[in-house]
């Protein structure tokens, strides 16, 4: 922690922002409008450092020159193109961490003009919560000097895995929905000093809603990523740091629909405040998992030790302790009794915050335990949970909010006893899931075939449903978008990976294969630079063809896998390489045995002819314990030259390879002589290549973007809404 | 129903999904284990054995597509393995495995192989 020119300014952020912080709390006692005038400066000041020091690092990518920070020359290099060199920016820890603090500071000058209050509280517990974001800036510090530089060092470049477009957007998209968050307790302490529980979901929807959006499409993005360049074929593995992103944005639809229940109705505050509270905490605690290195064992990303996982988890704690006091503070407001709607909507709610929890169990299983958990826990159960929350979606859709006591079919009687059996229904089959999983393949197959299927179906009417009220106006436009979407992509991922891959093998070029419908031919292989092969296939159905470029990179992570995929409107075809072996045989062998006799006149060995090389091989020397032999092989005015060949080790001279095959032993001709010797074999080296990817048709892809894209539009035309409301009602 | 049978059902629903949600853990996890004693109590349940590869006991069979190698246990015991598929990437280079699958008394049936290069293996990465 040397304090350099580069660094200054995030160190007087922090400064700032600390006494910005008390100069708040001051103002609550001497409710003097100038000390509240002079925090509000320095928060200001704190937020515009924060944002110059994010400005300034990118500056210092861009450069090309600044290789003596640490962060710079781990994450980008001069050859980098300019879009890599703009995300090396958050490649790495530190990077993100202060482009998050930066987003976060931009979010709290856009929310002082709404978090501001006589006592000064909401932006004193804002401005704690920056000082403690940039505090693990400052601590993991993205400006330290680079130990080992010397002039002339170009940079290590970003890692090759995250060189591509999905991946340079994934992460700031991401972070811009965590920072988002940030202003969910300052919202809800005001609410809880005022008592106003209206106006609260009323200001803090559009943040809500932007944060949900901004994650949202960020979570889409990293998956897009995960199909397009991984190789391995799928969208979401279940891994911690995903997991760990997917918390919030459950959490925070889940607050979404807490409020639109609240304001409507006033019940529900207390909820909607611990549920404020969890938002903010479950980014923290996500930024937590990926620095503290606890799940290093049980995911694909990379962590790194550091340091300031404890100041994370002093964060939270603050952060719990606000969220009780709000929590106890806060009081809920009955104004009117809750409608068959409402109730759903509530209910519906619960189900996200249980479905949360669950994941969280299982993501946090491992450091419990110690023990890893089959990603199989996760279908199950967010399949079962997701049968019930569709029949709650579904008939929340077509029902209006207000209670129409005509309506026999969907009566409350009626929709209560169908939510009660989905949930039975949908327990009995997680239960038989359970039950089978390890004990009969086949039943546990057609109970997952059922689970599935009676999923889908749900599903597909959740969005039947949501085309009914979009004629019937029950529902907002972009709440029947987003849910369509989310049914669409539910639907995609359970469709699109009932696929089983499979192995193709080539063993030379132009080998062809059938998979399904395609003729896969092998044209050519192509090392482009030192460390990527390119394995290059023709793909051809109904007689169209069309080029596929496999590619495999030596980077310093390992090897990177690049697939190819062939969309059509039925599926794509997804190709991804696995590996390239070598094998080499024998061809046109013979075997020559080599003897040596010990007798009385001391070690005899006859050389023997070998025709394919034009000369004789003796053997010299045996050792049995190391397996191995010493021959010297003789030619025509050549000076003998001694060979070692063992078990393991064949010898090759000219095109040919001598292999060791095995000790012999006899007596010998007369009691006096012991024959000892060993069987080679000579042969022509046939070297062959045996070249294997993998291929898997993956029906109705296509619908999992439609879904992706839906959920992104009816989030923007929902942040949209929003703003414009609450526009209007400041102007 | 009136409202306190919806509240007990209810209750009811929260409880049956969280006990589920328990069981589905157990029948679930995949225990690290390290020991041959260890394979024997987890007999025909999916495991993660960690341990150090047995090169010289390695042979891939052509025929079947099938690779064998023995693994070496924290109590030195070694363990046959048994793995379908083509050699893994870096099998050659790596010193340590965590092999996933199901142990059958004689041998662990392997569907899965991690290969842990040493440096990851000391917790330490990149």
């Amino acid at each position: 922690m040397i304090i350099s020119t580069d660094n200054f300014p995030i160190w007087l952020s922090l400064i700032f922002s600390f006494f910005a912080m008390i100069y708040y709390l001051v103002s609550r006692w001497n409710e003097n409008t100038k000390t509240s005038k002079i925090a509000e400066i320095l928060q200001i000041l704190s937020s515009i450092l924060l944002i110059y020091a994010c400005i300034y690092l990118l500056q210092q990518f861009l450069s090309g020159n600044r290789y003596d920070i640490e962060y710079i020359y781990k994450h980008s290099s001069v050859a980098d193109p300019l879009i890599y060199k703009i995300s090396g920016l958050w490649a790495g820890q530190e990077g993100s961490m202060l482009l998050w603090a930066a987003m976060a500071s931009v979010f709290g000058l856009f929310a002082i003009k709404y978090l501001r209050h006589k006592t000064g509280i909401p932006l004193a517990i804002f401005s704690l919560f920056q000082f403690f974001l940039v505090l693990i800036v400052c601590i993991e510090d993205p400006f330290k000097p680079f130990a080992g530089f010397h002039r002339g060092m170009i940079g290590i470049g970003l890692n090759p895995v995250l060189q591509n477009v999905w991946m340079a957007v994934h992460p700031p998209v991401i972070f811009l929905g965590y920072a988002v968050f940030i202003l969910l307790p300052p919202f809800a302490v005001k609410a809880a000093i005022d008592q106003d529980n209206m106006s609260w979901a009323k200001e803090t929807m559009p943040s809500l809603i932007l944060g949900w959006f901004f994650l949202g499409a960020g979570i889409a993005l990293g998956m897009v990523w995960s199909y397009e360049v991984l190789g391995w074929g799928g969208f979401w593995a279940w891994d911690p740091v995903e997991n760990a992103s997917l918390f919030p944005w459950l959490i925070a639809g889940a607050l979404f629909h807490i409020f639109i229940v609240l304001t409507r109705t006033g019940n529900f505050a207390k909820l909607a405040s611990i549920l404020s509270t969890l938002c903010f905490i479950l980014v923290l605690f996500a930024a937590f998992l990926t620095r503290s290195g606890i799940l290093s064992d049980f995911s694909v990303h990379s962590f790194a030790d550091s340091k300031t996982g404890v100041y994370f988890l002093i964060t939270i704690t603050i952060a719990f302790v606000i969220g009780l006091i709000t929590t106890v503070k806060i009081k809920n407001t009955h104004t009117s009794q809750l409608s068959s709607k409402e109730k759903l909507v509530f209910i519906g709610s619960i189900f996200l915050i249980i479905l949360a929890v669950l994941i969280f169990a299982g993501t946090i299983f491992p450091i419990i335990t110690g023990d890893a958990l089959n990603t199989d826990y996760f279908n199950t159960m967010s399949s079962g949970i997701a049968i019930v929350g569709c029949l709650i979606l579904a008939v929340s859709s077509i029902i209006a909010w207000k209670e129409n006591k005509k309506n026999k079919l969907f009566s409350e009687k009626n929709i209560n006893t169908s939510i009660v059996i989905s949930a039975f229904v949908s327990m009995a089959l997680i239960f038989a899931r359970a039950i089978f999983n390890t004990r009969n393949a086949d039943l546990f197959f057609w109970f997952s075939m059922l689970m599935y299927s009676v999923l889908v179906i749900f599903l597909l009417l959740v969005i039947l449903a949501s085309l009914i009220s979009l004629f019937r106006k029950n529902q907002k436009i972009s709440a029947a978008i987003s849910h369509v979407g989310i049914s669409l992509l539910l639907i995609g991922l359970i469709i699109s990976s009932a696929s089983v891959p499979e192995r193709l093998s080539f063993s030379s070029l132009q080998d062809s294969v059938i998979f399904k419908d395609w003729n896969i031919e092998f044209v050519s292989k192509e090392q482009t630079d030192r460390n990527t092969l390119n394995l290059i296939f023709d793909v051809k159905k109904n007689n169209k063809s069309r080029k596929a470029n496999l590619s495999v990179e030596q980077t310093r992570e390992g090897e990177l896998r690049k697939p190819v995929i062939i969309t059509t409107l039925t599926g794509d075809l997804y190709l991804s390489p696995v590996e390239i072996s070598q094998e080499s045989n024998l061809i046109d062998e013979k075997n020559y045995t080599l003897t040596t006799t010990i007798s009385n006149d001391g070690w005899l060995s006859l050389p023997v002819n070998i025709p394919e090389l034009n000369g004789y091989f003796t053997l010299e020397k045996i050792n049995v314990e190391q397996k191995s032999i010493t021959i010297s092989y003789s030619k025509e005015n050549l000076e003998p030259i001694e060979y070692v060949i063992t078990d393991n080790q064949s010898v090759f001279i000219d095109d040919y390879e001598i292999r060791f095959l095995a000790f012999l032993s006899s007596e010998g001709h007369s009691q006096d002589e012991i024959t000892a010797g060993a069987s080679i074999a000579v042969g022509k080296q046939n070297k062959s290549e045996k070249t294997i990817i993998e291929a898997a048709f993956k029906p109705l892809v296509w619908v999992v973007w439609l879904g992706l894209a839906l959920i992104v539009l009816g989030g923007f035309l929902s942040v949209r809404n929003h703003f414009y409301n609450s526009l209007r009602q400041h102007t | 129903m009136n409202n306190k049978t919806l509240y007990i059902l209810g209750v009811i629903i929260i409880a049956g999904f969280a006990i589920l949600g328990v069981l589905e853990m157990q029948q679930l996890k995949t225990p690290y284990i390290t020991t041959k004693s260890g394979l024997i109590e987890n007999e025909r349940r999916t495991i993660q054995f960690m341990g150090e590869i047995v090169r010289e006991d390695s042979k891939y069979d052509d025929k079947i597509d099938t690779l064998y190698f023995s693994i070496k246990g924290d109590d030195n015991n070694t363990i046959p393995v048994s793995y379908k598929g083509t050699i893994p990437a870096n099998f050659d280079t790596s010193e340590n495995a965590v092999v996933r699958g199901k142990y059958n008394g004689n041998m662990i049936i392997a569907d899965n192989i991690l290969l842990k290069c040493p440096s990851k293996y000391e917790g330490k990465s990149k």
